[in-house]
């Protein structure tokens, strides 16, 4: 029976290991509710006031738009980004497939700080103003990689011999494409979608250096930490963000789960 | 039987190479308008690919098709007369069976009562009337293929084409599809083309068979004649069971026909139409015979029109209706030391006994069924 | 779809070049401008360059005892948090892989990655608050009476580790696992079946054959935390710099971008020499793949 003493002792480290991961999240609730001004424990009583004050900022309101109209245009981008590239990886061979993909994965990897700064020479070099727009320029270029990540797994798990077979039953190509491609990758899409809204609305670094006086809601979080009376108000806020990407990943992984179970397929993958 | 029809698919002096890979080397075929046209071969001698040129998938290096007399070179997949059922059928997942089946009236004019009813009617002719409703994705192999005929036969095309369409069911199932397709391709009368790696299907379905090798037709005819005459040795050995026997060409007539000493049969002569090539690589001549064309003698057994042979059972393989003998020919060993012994098959008809290992026995044989090899 | 090698390849070229073009414009592009800026000095007094391709630039951090010590400590720093990171998720993905019932497991990936997916800077930010003078872990100790002076946990290298490791954990756990569920499980078995302990079977066996996933793991984590902002600007508040933030000062604060972009190129440079020599240490275990 060393075996189960094994998978038990392992068992417990992983669950400790899923505490530790949750532990600072799991600490956004209780202070975001808290009375008290400071993040300290014993707490001091329920209270629901950093969220109407939360509500009540202008900058703050200012903030929240700007990161929406920010994540909506990204994600939309990027997705489209990502349908051509994940389809043209999954279905054609051209010269130099590896190198190319490689290179549209990159920022994957790179520190974004040297995102942040590459681009930020080129622009003010350039003269142009630094705005949402060139937010929004630099969050697609991150958030591409994930979105072809997601849609490659819907592509590939595509018979090849479904489109020739819409095509074979008199379809143009496009038609193909649309009515039966498309239906049956639109789950990744909507994941995809998701992920990529979810990445764009908490990204602070590209969006520190490059929304010039915009500000977004991580922006707005970070010039807030310096005053020790923001704090709540913050905590409230982060708790909001963190629902809000907790229900879109989930949803984002329904969709993945209902498109695999429509086309019969099993299997994890997704964002891994 | 469809000699004089006309041709449907006309391919000749066909090329395809992938990069340096050459697919298919000089294919010239005819496929008779309503014809039941097989493709057989072994795994990557091009049968796929000989079908997915006909019907538009891949562009060809040399050569050309006509279908129904048209060149085809420029009329893509979805503008040919063809419609194909897919190895893996290609079922769309997203769709009802119905949806399915509808999917290529979708560019027609008709009205929607009118599809349903062509609807209805395929669904109707391949056995799955009131599947309708179903999720195409819930089906079983043998529905899904069924799917896939209706999907295709509804669009009325001249040409069907067939992907090893069986190879996913099951041994009983395939044998049951075996013979609706041949009923539904009779009663459609379109021309089916199908592609194939098991002889016996080829063999109980097809009106003509293509045998094809390495990119090539080795050859081209009906059932059985491809059993009976197979054109070289390679063919003889895809299809069915050839025992080979070593032979001596010993002399050859001013009408082609040729006298050959075989071992363990002794002297033959056989006329032009029982001799084939031998296949590159093979050294002497050999003489083939298929295992049913030889009878064993039980011990009353005292003459027969044919020639007799005395061997021993080296071997008995027992299979209810049938049994397999494995015999030693007497005088087979001259020549090369331990020659293979061959294989014969009699039908346990009642009253025939199996007979035992090491039994000394006789065996009777015609030269009409002998072919040799040269 | 009538598809000759070529028109595939031109249809393939047509798909891939919308987000090429992309990354081209806005990835490339800048990225080579950081190495030209580089070559160039700075008018003493102006924002625009002075004439002539330098090294110059290169030859003054060469020398610069603060460029260097920073960027040994960002090298040191993450290579730390690799360290921490990939062992601690190595028995987590071993867990997953092996342990876990195959109809969970999705489940399991996904709580893992949910923490992932919450914004960062908010992690950062709760972890600073966790261990502030008077945060939650110090005011918890104290109420308690197990110790009597807050302890300092702020501005400690060992904080920023820490913090980073939880950053990075979901990236380190999800290649590994990747690599455990592709290794053939009947190779365990046999490992067993000749005798070999668990021990020498996991030694034997399944390490080697996780290795792709570990090396993946190693560079995941270390690429991006050597270039990481905002951890040494909260946890470290600002007194233990690493080069992100040193780039971000002689970039905007100083606005040298020549030097900036300088220190970027040496700093990208530096990660990849590392990553390559790790690379070619391990290649063994990458060629077993295929
Ligand atoms: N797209 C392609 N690129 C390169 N080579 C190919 C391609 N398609 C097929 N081939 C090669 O052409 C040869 C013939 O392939 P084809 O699919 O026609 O074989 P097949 O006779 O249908 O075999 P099977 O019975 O296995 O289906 C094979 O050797 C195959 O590797
Ligand atoms: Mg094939």
């Amino acid at each position: 029976m060393k075996g189960r003493m094994n998978g038990g002792g392992l068992r417990a480290y992983a669950v400790l290991y899923l505490l530790f991961l949750y532990a600072p999240i799991i600490l956004l609730p209780l202070f975001a509710f808290n009375a008290g001004t400071i993040i300290a424990f014993p707490l001091k009583g329920f209270t629901t006031q950093w969220f109407q004050e939360m509500w009540g900022n202008p900058t703050l309101r200012r903030a929240l738009t700007n990161s929406l109209t920010i994540a909506v245009s990204s994600s939309i981008l990027a997705t489209c980004l990502g349908i051509f590239a994940a389809r043209a990886s999954t279905r054609f061979a051209f010269p130099g497939k590896g190198p190319i993909m490689g290179f549209i994965m990159l920022p994957m990897v790179l520190p974004e700080i040297i995102v942040a700064m590459s681009l930020l020479v080129v622009l003010l070099g350039a003269g142009i103003e630094l705005s949402i727009l060139t937010v929004i320029l630099g969050h697609v270029l991150m958030c591409t990689p994930y979105a072809i990540a997601v849609l490659t797994t819907a592509f590939s798990s595509l018979d090849k011999s479904l489109e020739e077979a819409a095509f074979d039953l008199g379809e143009t190509r496009w038609g193909a494409f649309r009515l039966v491609i498309l239906p049956l990758v639109m789950p990744g899409i909507i994941s995809a979608l998701l992920i990529s809204f979810t990445i764009s609305l908490d990204e602070f670094i590209i969006a520190f250096f490059l929304a010039g006086n915009e500000p977004t809601l991580p922006t707005y979080i970070f010039s807030q930490l310096r005053f020790p009376k923001a704090i709540p108000v913050i905590m409230a806020l982060g708790t909001v963000l963190v629902a809000l990407s907790i229900v879109l990943l989930a949803l984002g992984e329904y969709f993945r789960r209902r498109g695999n179970a429509r086309i019969g397929a099993t299997g994890t993958g997704g964002l891994v | 039987m469809t000699e004089d029809r006309k041709p449907m698919i006309e391919c000749t002096g066909l090329n395809k190479h992938y990069g340096d890979y050459h697919a298919l080397r000089d294919i010239d075929l005819t496929i008779r308008e309503g014809e039941f046209f097989s493709l057989l071969g072994p795994s990557g001698c091009g049968k796929t690919t000989l079908l997915r040129v006909i019907a538009g998938f891949e562009d060809i290096s040399s050569g050309a098709v006509l279908i129904d007399g048209k060149r085809m070179e420029d009329v893509p997949a979805n503008k040919r007369p063809t419609n194909m059922v897919f190895q893996s059928y290609a079922i769309f997942p997203h769709l009802t069976v119905a949806q399915n089946v509808a999917f290529g009236l979708r560019r027609d004019s008709r009205s929607k009562s009118e599809k349903d009813a062509l609807v209805e009617e395929a669904l109707q002719m391949v056995g799955l009337k009131g599947y309708g409703k179903r999720a195409a994705h819930a089906l079983s192999g043998g529905q899904r293929q069924r799917v896939a005929l209706a999907r295709a036969l509804i669009l009325k095309p001249k040409v069907l084409l067939l992907d090893e369409p069986l190879s996913a069911l099951d041994r009983k199932m395939r044998e049951q599809m075996q013979v609706e397709l041949i009923k539904l391709q009779r009663q459609v009368g379109i021309t089916f083309v199908l592609v194939t790696h098991d002889q016996e299907e080829a063999l109980v379905m097809s009106d003509r068979i293509a045998v094809m090798f390495e990119g090539r037709i080795a050859q081209l005819d009906g059932p059985e004649a491809l059993y009976a005459r197979p054109a070289d040795r390679r063919v003889a050995d895809f299809i069915g069971v050839m025992n080979f026997l070593p032979a001596d060409v010993t002399g050859e007539d001013a009408e082609g026909n040729v006298t050959v000493d075989v071992s363990g049969l002794g002297e033959v002569v056989l006329p032009p139409k029982q001799i084939s090539r031998l296949t590159s690589g093979d050294e002497r001549p050999m003489v083939g015979f298929r295992p049913e064309t030889m009878t064993l003698l039980s011990a009353s057994a005292t003459r027969s029109q044919e020639r007799e042979t005395g061997a021993t059972i080296d071997e008995v393989v027992y299979y209810g209706d049938m049994t397999y003998y494995d015999l030693r020919l007497d005088g087979s060993a001259r020549g090369d030391g331990n020659a293979r012994p061959v294989r014969i098959s009699m039908r346990n008809v009642f009253g025939r006994e199996v007979q035992d290992v090491g039994t000394r026995t006789r065996v009777a044989w015609s030269p009409g069924s002998l072919v040799l090899f040269r | 779809m009538a598809a000759s090698r070529r028109s595939e390849a031109v249809q393939g070229a047509t798909l891939i070049a919308p987000p090429l073009l992309y990354s081209l414009l806005i990835l490339a592009a800048p990225l080579l401008t950081l190495l030209f800026y580089s070559f160039f000095l700075l008018k003493t007094g102006y924002s625009d360059l002075e004439q002539g391709f330098t090294l110059e630039n290169y030859r003054q951090l060469a020398v610069d005892p603060i460029f260097r010590a920073i960027m040994v400590r960002s090298l040191w720093v993450s290579g730390l948090v690799t360290l921490a990171t990939v062992l601690l998720a190595f028995p987590v993905a071993y867990y997953l892989s092996f342990v876990v019932r195959p109809d969970r497991k999705a489940l399991w990936l996904f709580l893992i990655t949910i923490p992932f997916w919450t914004s960062y800077l908010i992690r950062v930010f709760l972890w600073k608050v966790i261990m502030e003078q008077n945060g939650v872990i110090n005011s918890t100790l104290t109420g308690l009476g197990i110790i009597d002076e807050p302890v300092t946990m702020l501005r400690t290298v060992g904080a920023i580790v820490m913090t980073l490791a939880h950053a990075y954990a979901p990236f380190a756990i999800l290649p590994i696992f990747v690599a455990l569920e592709k290794i053939d499980r009947s190779l365990l078995e046999a490992g067993r079946d000749l005798g070999e302990s668990r021990l020498m079977t996991f030694w034997r066996v399944t390490l080697p054959l996780a290795m792709p996933g570990v090396i993946a793991a190693v560079l995941i984590v270390f690429i991006p935390t050597v270039g990481d902002y905002v951890t040494p600007e909260l946890i470290g508040g600002g007194r233990i710099p690493m080069v992100a933030n040193f780039i971000q000062v002689q970039m905007l604060g100083l606005n040298n971008r020549p030097l900036g972009s300088a220190m970027s190129v040496s700093a990208m440079l530096a990660v990849a020499v590392i990553a390559g020599i790790f690379l070619l240490v391990n290649l063994r275990y990458l060629k077993v793949r295929q």
